[in-house]
């Protein structure tokens, strides 16, 4: 059932995070030695996504590896990112997708820490057709495997059937054919200092006619009684740069997203094994690093011990949803995680002390500090209560008053450009794990005090009475409290009320193949938590999703969101903005794939009853619906005509359906998408082309229909040399637009170079132009040059 | 010179059927000398054995072997001779290891691919079976059955025995046939502990040596 389990997550998945819909159809396996494409189909939310990344990693990497998805042609919704041959090495990797949004948020998908399974790509030369013929003959007691490992496998069974020169052998996913002595009949392979442990064996071979086998998969126990080094050392040194040259410097902005700086940045990850032991280092130096704003560099090592977590210098704690989460801290972190109790503790800089500058690109902020802690009671796979806490505090004295305060010079009041915080937000949450029915339940409330100018200090006890009414009752003195938390009288809230609560609940359950997430929740308007993402203040929320697998061949996955503001009522109107998508993907003889997706969106808003004055709203109701249609198909063993091709329609409306004074509107959007790609097998040649024409038909009821479509065209060939070390690339592309600013068109060529010339070294480097052509105002065609370089050595 | 074109075809398939690599050593203890086209070559456990190999075990030694379709397992016991021979063809690996001389113990599954073990004076066939068969100086044959059963043939009278487990077949360099059930005695030392294996003593005690006052060596015990 686990295998079910982690094919719902594996194979297909439909992501619905924070507005965003994504289709990623995970490729499961590769080919030896050859690239892989990642791609992600975005459906909806493009529009709030900064960046993607990939992150993944094989069992041999101490920590996850990065690699950024680029639209596989510019402003197309699908995104991709190829990892070479040479960086798979044969191995097995996990991975997931980390979606940085414009607002600051950080996304990953699948989320591990939630319950979410990550993908897997593994070796194809490991998936194929399972072949009784393999027989282990090392499993007899005279191997004692002891202090040795010897792995002999015969194949006499397939002789004349195969061809010995394909014979390959894996352990724990490595390729160690060139270590093995490998015959006609059988292989041999033998380690005389191998790690105690179990070793998992696969042989692969290829028949006369192309079919791929595997043998079972052999498992071994080695022991070993020397007393070897334990210590397992790991890591990357890499460095990594661009540059660019335009043709037109009064045109240049340099921080605009058309117009990227020269930089560079250089790093370390390291990480040392000792049994069960870590200790992971990781620094990073960027050209962008500027004292007068935030942190770009990173610091840091940790410490992993079972049961102990240690951390100092940058480090994104995840104490909670509400609390704290996803934020970048500059200090320690630690964590005791007992079987019955948990403690976790986090402390140091959040924000920077920077100070505006002439030009305008800096501001002024204090440096910040957070502390929160977490403390569980119950067991992690069962019954578990948490308190949870954060206070961020702006240190008045990291500026100097001058900085940050100045006064009217009519009315002498006293006006702050920037005022010092203070931010204390509570929780407690429950969570109950029922391994046996799969499913999790859990429920968070969070409640938080926001002091938005603590210069004042805090308010003596007669104002506070003034106040609050029951403050008699409470009778404390709020300048003793002034280490903990600043009360004063620019407080949201002053007294404690439900608009400054937060609460959210989920369910995650895989029943009948289901995979099944249900998410709740409401934040009040007046809740802050200033050491999470931004919320999204006085709104309630509500998403379920479900995925549901038929095999290996038939998946699909649906779900609903609705987001509803004005959860105070204080609003003379509250608008809901509800989705819901369905997507399936069928597999039909191993190599077809047939995809339908559907995804429709409404916004709508109501009066408030509670107000007067209410009717003065603008009412609307905006919909927007997309049906994409796709069939492709992917078989590696076909040379010359496409191996891999796929084409997808897409067809779309965005209307207004209710009748408002300004007009309606009904726009119409269709677009195709065609990839394919394809390899010669006389000689190394790899070619890849994508194209997407989209029309778009915008209809207001006063103004005549305008037309606009968008074209882009990318095509990229590669060569592989001297078995893999070099590979160049040569790459095309072009994106030319209509519309209501004329006709634009953009064409890149790229040259590379993907390198690898010694073993755990790699070089990639890419020089490209870019020519922007406007037939509207030939003012602003520029040309540009870029060079990137990217510097890798593992150890 | 019609025969002689038909003997080089023959010895082309004959070539064809003999496989490459056969089995594969499994254990060695003490000197074993393994030989390959009349020339000694190094071995060790995890060697592949080609057909054609012969092995030859010395006092207090043994080799062990597996051939390579994983249905037979051999144990040369000390001062054995052995020649291996095998062909692969569509009924499986045909194994037909020759015995010289000394003592081979061999486990045989049921899968493809009988098992002959030729001596001088017999053959021993079998398809599923555990059995020890020695051969002297004298060229007698001795069978200990130890389970399934297998075939005892004089390859001059071409007459077959059947021999069960828990049966003892000999046959003499002068053709006597003599069958019975099998005895202790019939296990040299190093057979019987191969076959019963004991168990090494569990130590229960500890004896700790001190020195008195007056400077002898006192034993203090421990047991448990």
């Amino acid at each position: 059932m686990k295998h079910v389990f982690s094919l719902v997550c594996l194979l297909f998945c439909g992501a619905l995070l924070s507005g965003i819909v994504a289709l990623h159809d995970a490729p499961l396996s590769y080919t030896e030695g050859e690239n892989v494409v990642l791609s992600l189909d975005i459906q909806d939310g493009l529009d709030t996504i900064q960046n993607i990344t990939l992150c993944y990693k094989s069992s041999d990497d101490a920590d996850f590896r990065r690699s950024g998805l680029e639209p596989q042609t510019p402003g197309s919704n699908l995104y991709a990112v190829e990892l070479t041959g040479r960086e798979l090495d044969g191995k097995d990797f996990s991975y997931y997708f980390e979606y940085a949004l414009k607002d600051g948020q950080l996304i990953k998908y699948p989320n591990e820490e939630q319950g979410g399974q990550l993908y897997e790509l593994r070796d194809q030369a490991q998936t194929g057709k399972l072949a009784e013929e393999f027989i282990l003959l090392t499993d007899d007691p005279d191997f004692p495997q002891q202090d040795s490992y010897i792995l002999a496998v015969s194949y006499l069974g397939l002789a004349g059937r195969i061809d010995p020169a394909s014979v390959k052998l894996w352990i724990n996913g490595k390729d160690v054919t060139s270590k093995a002595k490998i015959t006609e009949n059988a292989l041999v392979y033998r380690n005389d200092r191998p790690k105690a442990g179990t070793y998992k064996a696969v042989v692969t071979a290829l028949t006369n006619k192309g079919e791929n086998l595997k043998s079972p998969t052999f498992e071994t126990k080695v022991t070993t009684t020397k007393q070897g080094s334990a210590i397992d050392l790991g890591g990357q040194v890499y460095f990594l740069s661009n540059f660019y040259k335009h043709n037109q410097p009064g045109v240049y902005d340099p921080y605009g997203y058309e117009f990227p700086r020269d930089g560079y940045a250089t790093g370390l990850d390291m990480a040392v094994k000792y049994g069960r032991s870590q200790i992971s280092a990781n620094l990073l130096l960027s050209s962008r690093e500027n004292k007068n704003r935030q942190p770009v560099d990173r610091y840091h090592i940790g410490l992993e011990i079972p049961s102990i977590s240690f951390h100092a210098g940058d480090y994104a704690p995840s104490i909670s949803p509400l609390v704290m989460s996803g934020k970048n801290i500059r200090g320690l972190y630690g964590k005791l995680n007992g079987q019955y109790m948990g403690l976790e503790l986090a402390c140091g800089e959040m924000v920077r002390k920077t100070l505006k500058n002439a030009s305008g690109t800096n501001i002024t902020a204090f440096r910040q500090e957070a502390i929160g802690g977490r403390f569980r009671l119950g067991l992690e796979n069962g019954l578990s209560l948490g308190v949870n806490f954060a206070r961020n505090r702006d240190l008045i004295s990291s500026l100097d008053p001058e900085d940050f305060i100045h006064y009217d010079p009519v009315t002498a009041d006293t006006l702050f450009s920037v005022a010092p915080q203070d931010n204390l937000v509570l929780s407690v949450d429950a969570r109950i794990n029922i391994p046996w029915l799969r499913t999790t339940l859990g429920a968070e409330f969070a409640g938080s005090l926001l002091n938005r100018n603590t210069w004042y200090g805090p308010i003596s006890a007669a104002d506070l009475g003034n106040y609050i009414e029951d403050y008699g009752v409470l009778d404390f003195e709020p300048a003793e409290l002034a280490e903990m938390f600043v009360i004063g009288r620019p407080m949201e809230p002053l007294s404690p009320s439900k608009n400054a609560c937060a609460a959210q609940a989920y369910l995650r359950a895989n029943i009948l193949n289901n995979l099944i997430n249900v998410n709740a929740g409401f934040t009040g308007p007046a809740f802050n938590a200033l050491s999470t993402s931004s919320q999204l203040r006085d709104t309630q929320t509500f998403s379920v999703t479900d995925m549901f697998n038929l095999g290996r061949s038939f998946f699909i996955s649906g779900g609903y969101s609705q987001v509803r503001d004005n959860y105070s009522k204080t609003a003379l109107q509250t608008d809901t903005y509800s989705t819901w998508h369905l997507q399936s993907s069928l597999r039909l003889l191993k190599i077809l794939n047939l995809k339908a997706a559907y995804f429709s969106s409404n916004a709508k808003n109501e009066a408030n009853p509670e107000l007067a004055g209410a009717d003065d709203y603008l009412p609307y109701q905006r919909n927007s619906r997309a049906l994409t249609l796709g069939i492709g198909y992917n078989a590696a063993n076909i040379d010359y005509i496409p191996y891999q091709a796929d084409i997808s329609y897409r067809v779309g409306k965005d209307s207004n359906d209710l009748e408002t004074s300004y007009g309606n509107y009904d726009n119409s959007l269709s677009s195709i998408t065609f990839s394919l790609a394809s390899k010669m097998k006389k000689f190394p040649l790899r070619v890849q082309m994508a194209l997407s024409i989209a029309g778009h038909e915008a209809r207001l009821e006063t103004i005549d229909p305008e037309n606009s479509y968008n074209l882009n065209l990318q095509i990229k060939g590669t060569y592989t040399l001297f078995a893999g070390k070099f590979v160049p690339r040569l790459v095309y592309r072009t994106q030319r637009l209509s519309g209501d600013q004329g006709k634009q068109a953009y064409n890149y060529w790229i040259m590379g170079l993907e390198a690898n010339p010694w073993r755990n070294v790699s070089l990639s480097t890419d020089l490209g132009t870019r020519n922007y052509t406007n037939a509207e105002n030939t003012s602003l065609n520029t040309n540009s040059l870029t060079w990137s370089l990217s510097l890798t050595q593992k150890f | 010179m019609k025969k002689i074109l038909w003997l080089i075809l023959l010895a082309i398939g004959a070539s064809f059927l003999a496989a490459g690599q056969v089995a594969l050593v499994s254990g060695i203890d003490g000197k074993v000398t393994l030989l390959r086209a009349g020339s000694s070559v190094p071995m060790e456990i995890g060697s592949l054995l080609d057909n054609g190999d012969e092995l030859q075990t010395s006092t207090e030694a043994f080799a062990a072997l597996k051939f390579l379709d994983g249905q037979a397992s051999l144990r040369l016991f000390e001062k054995t001779y052995l020649r291996l021979s095998a062909e692969n063809g569509k009924g499986g690996l045909k194994k037909l290891p020759s015995l010289s001389w000394g003592s081979l113990y061999a486990r045989i599954e049921k899968g493809s691919g009988n098992f002959t073990c030729l001596t001088k004076n017999c053959t021993v066939t079998t398809s599923k079976s555990t059995f020890l068969v020695k051969v002297n100086d004298l060229s007698d044959c001795t069978l200990i059955v130890l389970s399934g059963k297998a075939e005892l043939t004089d390859p001059e009278t071409k007459q077959a025995h059947s021999v069960e487990a828990g049966q003892t077949a000999l046959l003499d360099h002068t053709g006597t046939f003599l069958k019975r059930d099998t005895r202790a005695t019939d296990f040299s030392k190093p057979e019987r502990d191969f076959l019963n294996p004991q168990k090494k003593p569990v130590s229960t005690g500890l004896a700790v040596p001190l020195t008195d006052a007056q400077g002898h060596i006192r034993y203090v015990e421990f047991s448990w």
